[in-house]
């Protein structure tokens, strides 16, 4: 079954284009690895396949609902933004029950998965703490067990491992396998290209807003033109390399990633 | 010290500069800071006018007197100085990116780019009047001399205010850092200083407890002798120069004495004024409660609906309010001037007739008050977290539901309780006390979606403007000003019928039968004659008006203005779950 399909996704500002014709197709089941440099587009894809942005032009498909119908879109999904979305003023467990109430979650559902997925994240013990007093690694394994906890069939993750300590870092890598293996649907973006490597089962490389490469990994380093990539990292670094001074570059993305 | 003064300077221009850039792009912002200008330069120029025509007949060759010194001068440094200090107390502590600026530049240059940037501020905002009040005396007493010396009293009052200020406004902000019980409540505490502050004034004007001529003796207060050299009105030049040198003193003074409050405040890691883990009860027990952590934290408070999510958004609600009061300090200050409002009443005609007024102002205030703090700013409210709720399936009619929760289960219980209570012993009749009530419940059951519609219209999303106290995005001025228009007007015209029909009714009739047809002859006289034609029509609204039954008047003023509430509450919620629903994060 198909998890995710855009057919030319396409995010203009003004003149400016943010993203320009995405066509990708996600089988259930996968890892995605989404690379590009900074301001190639990625967040704003995913921003548009989690129904919090509207393309320009084009369409998508996340498990056969279109990105159209956010009610029909959001029950599939999971979604892990770069910043955290948790509330400084409260717990962590009452954060992550606050979020299953949304999803309507009953709650006895809710603390079973919560202390689950803390525990197999070591966060257990800080649940009763304030977020205003997590650090950066901690925020970012609550808004991780938040984005999970109605066990989505397809999750975007943008800039997971962030903040966190190599344990940690290690499980959550384990947790993304597992829910592959479990047959869900992973889109990961994120700058640490040897998690990829390891990782992801498919590549996309998104370079100023357009995909320019796409395939399992080890395809991708052996199709590089040059005999002496040896990694992802410089097979990534070749495709996205900057043109020469004085040739056309696309209009820059009027926002952060 | 001089290479502070250069850098601190550029660092002070810049912030100021950021504050007008910030001003600029806020439409609503301008509109209002303008319409308030021109309010306050319209009489001034009238008044220069009528000062200009006579001044040929009047003698102003009076010698300063404590009194005037303490009046003009004195009274106003303090005061300039209690809202300089809460300013810096509260938000111009640390600017922003403090460890960049600490890691480039002294303190002490950060210190006085704080105190230049305020300092700008301030006199950015009276320039317009002070400009004009310096050219017409000068030109009024033919003295050049005057436009140096009023624009250097002002300076001179100014910095040295702010010097102060910054002096009281860093030792709140470094006890805030180091006191748990003061950090733990520093909302409240903020509240009753300036209830004490402000009713010390109140109570001053209305019982003269102490006499101008006590702020007079300030030396600061001398800086008027030093801006009126030169002016017919007889001064003591001495008292100038002590003046300035005192204003110098303090200047400086407070320069290093801030410097030190600052270096430690920035080196401080704050208290954790949240429950220390050891005092805590056994985590797990919260976890293992069948209601979850979050029913356990909100208690005692219910909050009634069969919706899961629309329980747990009005429960976030509620507890990020509870446990953040600074969210809602933006509602404080119209509350207190309610308070101001009933005080002077109190002062000046007793405490009964303070008490007449009372159940209208919390048939008013408590739903305004309630609503406007989960309502009136929901994306920003959000924050971070709004990818997190969009995503989460629930739409916008059940968020507003759960935004709703809260104030419907404080307020009704408040407002029936207050209003019954205030109008029993003001002696107010039942019918009458039952009429304020019923605003009052309208208004809790429509001022969360007025609240909501206008909010998601005029969202406010970033606090940028709010240095050091990012986690409080407050609503935007125009949103608070859009929400507030239609719930005080409609409810005070309710509320005015309900306390005497009459008065609504020949009020009305006046307005409509006899100065609206006066204005109409008076511009009929100055332009043509043709703006008098409809005169007459007014006068006979107002004569059929005067004639109305009781009923009529009941409806047009009571039932009328509350209708148009519904109606207002019904388009906000349209338009708020609309956005809500089509919400995108660009």
């Amino acid at each position: 079954m198909i998890a995710i399909e855009t057919n030319g996704l396409t995010k203009q500002y003004g003149e400016s284009v943010a993203l320009s014709d995405l066509s990708v197709t996600i089988p259930t089941g996968t890892v995605y690895g989404f690379l590009g440099p900074n301001g190639a587009g990625k967040t704003t894809t995913m921003r548009i396949l989690a129904t919090l942005l509207k393309p320009t032009h084009g369409t998508a498909h996340i498990m056969g609902a279109s990105i159209e119908n956010r009610s029909a879109v959001t029950k599939h999904i999971g979604y892990l933004p770069e910043t955290p979305p948790l509330y400084d003023e409260l717990t962590g467990r009452e954060q992550l029950e606050y979020i299953a109430g949304l999803r309507e979650i009953p709650i006895e559902k809710a603390t079973e998965r919560i202390d689950r997925l803390a525990t197999a994240l070591s966060l257990i013990d800080d649940l009763d703490d304030r977020i205003a007093s997590y650090s950066k690694g901690m925020k970012q394994k609550a808004a991780f067990i938040q984005a999970q906890l109605h066990d989505p069939a397809v999750l975007f993750l943008d800039e997971p491992t962030s903040g966190l300590d190599p344990r940690a870092a290690r499980t959550m890598r384990t947790m993304i396998d597992d829910l592959a293996a479990s047959g869900k649907t992973v889109f990961l973006s994120t700058h640490i290209l040897p998690v990829v490597e390891e990782h992801a089962d498919v590549v996309g490389v998104l370079n100023e807003g357009r995909l320019v490469a796409e395939g399992e990994p080890m395809a991708l380093v052996q199709s590089a033109e040059s005999g002496d990539k040896q990694s992802l990292e410089d097979v990534f670094l070749s495709i996205t390399r900057e043109p020469p001074r004085g040739m056309e570059r696309a209009a820059p993305e009027p926002q952060h990633e | 010290m001089s290479e502070s003064v250069r850098l601190g300077t550029q660092l002070g221009w810049t912030e100021f500069v950021r504050t007008c850039r910030e001003i600029r792009s806020d439409t609503a912002k301008v509109v209002l800071l303008v319409g308030a200008l021109l309010f306050s330069l319209l009489p001034l120029s009238l008044f220069s006018y009528v000062f200009l025509q006579a001044r040929d007949e009047i003698s102003i060759a009076i010698p300063l007197t404590p009194e005037l010194r303490g009046g003009a001068v004195g009274f106003l440094w303090l005061f300039i100085a209690f809202i300089s200090a809460s300013r810096i107390a509260q938000n111009e502590h640390t600017p922003d990116h403090i460890d960049l600026l600490r890691s480039t530049v002294p303190d002490r240059a950060i210190v006085v780019g704080i105190l230049l940037a305020e300092t700008l501020r301030t006199g950015a905002y009276v320039a317009p009047i002070l400009g004009l009040i310096t050219i017409v005396l000068a030109y009024g007493f033919a003295s050049p001399l005057l436009l140096v010396t009023i624009p250097l009293t002002v300076v001179l009052l100014f910095l040295s205010t702010i010097a102060l200020g910054a002096v009281c406004g860093f030792t709140a902000a470094l006890l805030v850092t180091r006191v748990r019980v003061i950090a733990q409540y520093k909302t409240i505490l903020s509240f009753v200083i300036a209830i004490v502050f402000f009713g010390g004034i109140m109570l001053n004007n209305v019982t003269t407890l102490f006499s101008w001529a006590v702020f007079g003796q300030l030396p600061i207060a001398w800086l008027l002798d030093l801006a009126l050299l030169g002016t017919p009105v007889i001064v003591v030049p001495s008292y100038a120069v002590i003046g300035t040198a005192v204003s110098i003193g303090l200047l400086l003074g407070g320069v290093l004495l801030t410097t030190r409050l600052a270096t430690r405040l920035w080196s401080d890691v704050p208290v954790d004024h949240s429950k220390p883990k050891s005092d805590r009860s056994e985590p797990h027990t919260v976890a293992s409660s069948p209601d979850g952590a979050l029913h356990t934290a909100r208690q005692p408070v219910p909050l009634w609906t069969d919706s899961i999510a629309a329980d747990r958004i009005g429960t976030v609600s509620l507890l990020r309010i509870r446990r953040n009061p600074s969210l809602v300090w933006f509602l404080i200050f119209p509350l207190f001037m309610f308070s101001v409002f009933l005080g002077n009443i109190a002062v000046t005609t007793g405490i009964e007739a303070a008490l007449q007024p009372l159940p209208i102002i919390i048939a008013i205030a408590v739903p305004w008050f309630l609503c406007a703090a989960t309502s009136l700013n929901p994306f920003g409210d959000l924050g971070a977290v709004r990818p997190a709720l969009l995503t989460s399936g629930i739409g916008g009619s059940t968020y507003l539901q759960g935004l709703s929760l809260p104030s419907r289960t404080i307020g009704v219980p408040v407002v029936v309780i207050g209003v019954v209570g205030s109008g029993l012993i003001a002696g107010h009749p039942l019918l009458t006390i039952a009429a304020i009530g019923g605003i009052g419940l309208v208004l809790i059951l429509v001022g969360n979606a007025i609240a909501a519609g206008v909010g998601t219209v005029f969202p406010r999303l970033s606090a940028t403007s709010i240095a050091g106290d990012r986690e409080v995005v407050p609503p935007s001025m125009i949103a608070t000003v859009v929400y507030t228009i239609p719930i005080v007007l409609c409810a005070s015209i309710a509320a005015v019928t309900a306390l005497s029909s009459t008065t609504v009714q020949q009020g009305v009739a006046l307005l409509i039968g006899t100065v609206i047809p006066a204005l109409l002859e008076i511009l009929a006289i100055e332009a043509a004659s043709i703006v008098a034609a409809p005169a007459p029509l007014f006068e006979a609204a107002g004569a059929t008006i005067t004639t109305l039954s009781p009923t009529s008047v009941w409806v047009g003023g009571y039932i009328l203005p509350l209708v148009l509430l519904v109606v207002c509450g019904l388009i906000g919620r349209r338009i708020a779950i609309d956005r809500i629903d089509t919400a995108v994060i660009e």
